[in-house]
């Protein structure tokens, strides 16, 4: 299976980039960035974490009142207060993590994997009974068992979710591991998948496009590649890589690579590097 | 098994573009020296005109990288470089390597080392790449350098190509990536995959055009590959920012492994997990590149990590305090665009005692 037909990106610089440490986008600031996202060709924008109080449940209100083309999704735990929050605000569009590596499964939530996939259910049962368009997102996939991680996605499928979310949630693969086990993962599994890549080793854009050429049809990422401790993978390098080694347009205007990282460095109050690739002053790209 | 990584560096050639004094560049060449660096390049045309001064530690490491003009050869030989880079630009109308042959020459008469670069390697095909097999054994030249100056290869095509190229070339194959697109260090993974041993990195990937960041090959290449020859990372961040300030470069907070933040963790279900077991939400230990971890307390922050921070004062906040000052907290990290400072929690923590208190009275 090719990935080149229909690839898509999704942009969580709201949710993930906003959660790196010490980052703050005012609503302001949130809705400048999603209308250039939005005019720049973005078709699904991670909004934000209803479940995190008032404040920014009014922020995702006035995101969802923009005219924007774009689907913007809540991003949930698999908890039924939190998903009441997302519905509460709005949203139809609704996205529920839960991890699946064991390790995560064990030691953060204490439970085992037949609580993982009951939570899952609940969950789903609910937001299913509202109509949502649902994705569902496997923490730590990366370190998880990949038979695990696609019976969790056919138990999403039986609740309607639309696609998957493959998380490489510390960074710990390279490119061939990536392509490796993408290429097996989504022969076998029920639902398109999102691949979800971390910078910790420097190789996020690069773990990127091989997940594009294992065959997943959508991948994560933010402005700047702004994110978790070394961030996501970038929108501008994968956009710009996308179309350099495959010629593949994936509906983002490269014209617009420029003025989002500058959009988000601002909001950041975290300049650009300036030997950053694609938009960095001193690499800077014209396109 | 794979072979040990050797660095060309290309951090020092940055600082002679940015005019970074000698002085400062003597100071940056040991710090360099623990990370296993192989060869130190430097332009020619970045030089200060009277050369390098010989008594620099570690001037054996220096090779020079000229293009293929008989006066640059005349000058490196003056300035008295023994290992010499010819840099070479390929040009599909070429029909005579005669200007090659004549610079191999004139070098070989007194380069104890002898490198031949092809610029935009990547755009060659195998028969083009492979008319220049025979000059690498004529000039018996020490490594070949495959340069891919436009970054037009991505890690899976690097590692075929180097592949096929190392089952017909004479000498070892150098990889000298760019990063224009974000792909210079899986780049460099994948030449090595392909039996390479020798790339060209700089610390925090500076250069012009960037390079592969020198700390996320190495690391990547210890950690996720688990190869013990790799130097320790226990200085790394120190280091890396140590050369840096040399010429002026502040590196971004979010720089992979070097970054100041890259081990700060605010949101609430990360600092839990951490707390659980750092495995959780870290790949390394921050030891491991000599930083430490932060627990930062901001707008993602939940009520763990409150409790958390606070227990490190020896104060015990319960959920409902917890919950209130989160409220509080989550408020001001908003209002300020930044997290709370110790000293603005301790503010909010005696505020509400102070207000117990007066309610009591």
């Amino acid at each position: 299976m090719d990935g080149k037909m229909g690839f898509q990106l999704v942009d969580t610089t709201f949710r993930d980039g906003e959660q790196s440490a010490g980052v703050v986008f005012s609503t302001e600031e949130k809705i400048n960035m999603a209308i250039a996202l939005d005019r720049a060709g973005v078709t699904w924008i991670e909004a934000g974490t209803p479940a995190m109080g008032q404040e920014e449940q009014e922020t995702l209100r006035s995101l969802l009142a923009l005219p924007l083309r774009a689907t913007l999704i809540a991003w949930n735990r698999a908890e039924l207060a939190d998903i009441r929050a997302s519905l509460a605000c709005g949203f139809s569009c609704i996205h529920i993590s839960l991890p699946v590596s064991d390790l995560h499964i064990s030691q953060k939530l204490k439970k085992d994997r037949e609580w993982v996939i009951q939570q899952l259910r609940t969950a789903l049962q609910l937001v299913q009974s509202y109509g949502c368009t649902i994705t569902v997102g496997a923490e730590d996939t990366s370190r998880a068992d990949s038979d695990f991680f696609l019976q969790f996605a056919d138990v999403a499928a039986q609740y309607g979710a639309t696609r998957i979310r493959f998380a490489d949630t510390v960074g710990c693969l390279d490119p061939f591991m990536t392509f490796d086990r993408l290429q097996d993962v989504v022969k076998r599994c029920s639902l398109p998948i999102e691949f979800h890549g971390h910078n910790d080793f420097g190789l996020a854009t690069a773990n990127t496009l091989a997940a594009f050429q294992a065959g997943v049809q959508f991948a994560s990422v933010t402005l700047a590649g702004i994110g978790e401790r070394a961030g996501n993978a970038s929108l501008e390098e994968v956009v710009a890589s996308l179309e350099k080694f495959y010629g593949y347009h994936c509906g983002i205007e490269a014209s617009h690579l420029g003025s989002l990282a500058d959009l988000v460095a601002k909001a950041s109050n975290r300049p650009l590097f300036p030997y950053r690739p694609v938009v960095g002053s001193v690499c800077r790209m014209t396109m | 098994m794979r072979q040990m990584v050797m660095v060309s560096d290309q951090t020092i050639n940055e600082a002679l573009r940015l005019g970074t004094s000698m002085a400062d560049i003597e100071l940056m060449i040991p710090i360099l020296e623990k990370y296993g660096i192989a060869n130190i390049d430097v332009s020619l045309d970045y030089l200060p005109s009277d050369g390098v001064p010989k008594q620099i530690p570690l001037y054996p490491l220096l090779r020079c990288k000229i293009y293929s003009s008989l006066e640059e050869i005349a000058k490196v030989r003056q300035m008295g470089f023994s290992k010499v880079i010819v840099s070479w630009f390929h040009q599909p109308s070429q029909s005579s390597l005669d200007q090659l042959t004549d610079a191999l020459t004139a070098v070989q008469e007194f380069a104890q080392e002898i490198y031949l670069c092809i610029e935009n390697a990547e755009d060659l095909s195998i028969p083009e790449l492979t008319s220049y097999w025979p000059l690498l054994s004529r000039y018996r030249v020490k490594r070949f350098i495959y340069q891919d100056v436009r970054s037009s290869l991505e890690p899976l095509g690097v590692c075929r190509k180097l592949e096929s190229l190392q089952q017909t070339i004479p000498c070892p194959i150098e990889f000298h990536g760019h990063n224009t697109y974000g792909l210079a260090t899986a780049n460099s993974l994948a030449a090595l995959r392909s039996g390479v041993q020798y790339v060209a990195a700089a610390v925090g990937g500076i250069g012009s055009p960037n390079h592969a960041a020198m700390e996320e090959v190495l690391m990547a290449v210890k950690h996720l590959w688990k190869q013990d020859q790799v130097p320790s990372g226990s200085s790394l961040t120190a280091d890396c920012i140590g050369i840096l300030s040399y010429m002026g470069i502040s590196l971004p907070v979010d720089k992979a492994l070097i970054g100041r933040d890259v081990f700060a963790h605010e949101s609430g279900i990360h600092v839990d997990g951490i707390t659980k077991n750092p495995l959780l939400y870290e790949v390394i230990r921050p030891e491991e590149v000599g930083q430490t971890r932060q627990l930062v307390i901001g707008k993602h922050s939940g009520t763990a990590s409150l409790k958390i921070k606070f227990l490190q004062w020896n104060l015990e906040l319960d959920q409902a305090e917890a919950l209130e000052m989160l409220e509080k907290v989550r408020r001001l990290a908003s209002v300020q665009k930044r997290p709370l400072s110790d000293l603005q929690l301790h503010q909010l923590y005696w505020q509400r005692n102070q207000m117990d208190q007066s309610q009591l009275g």
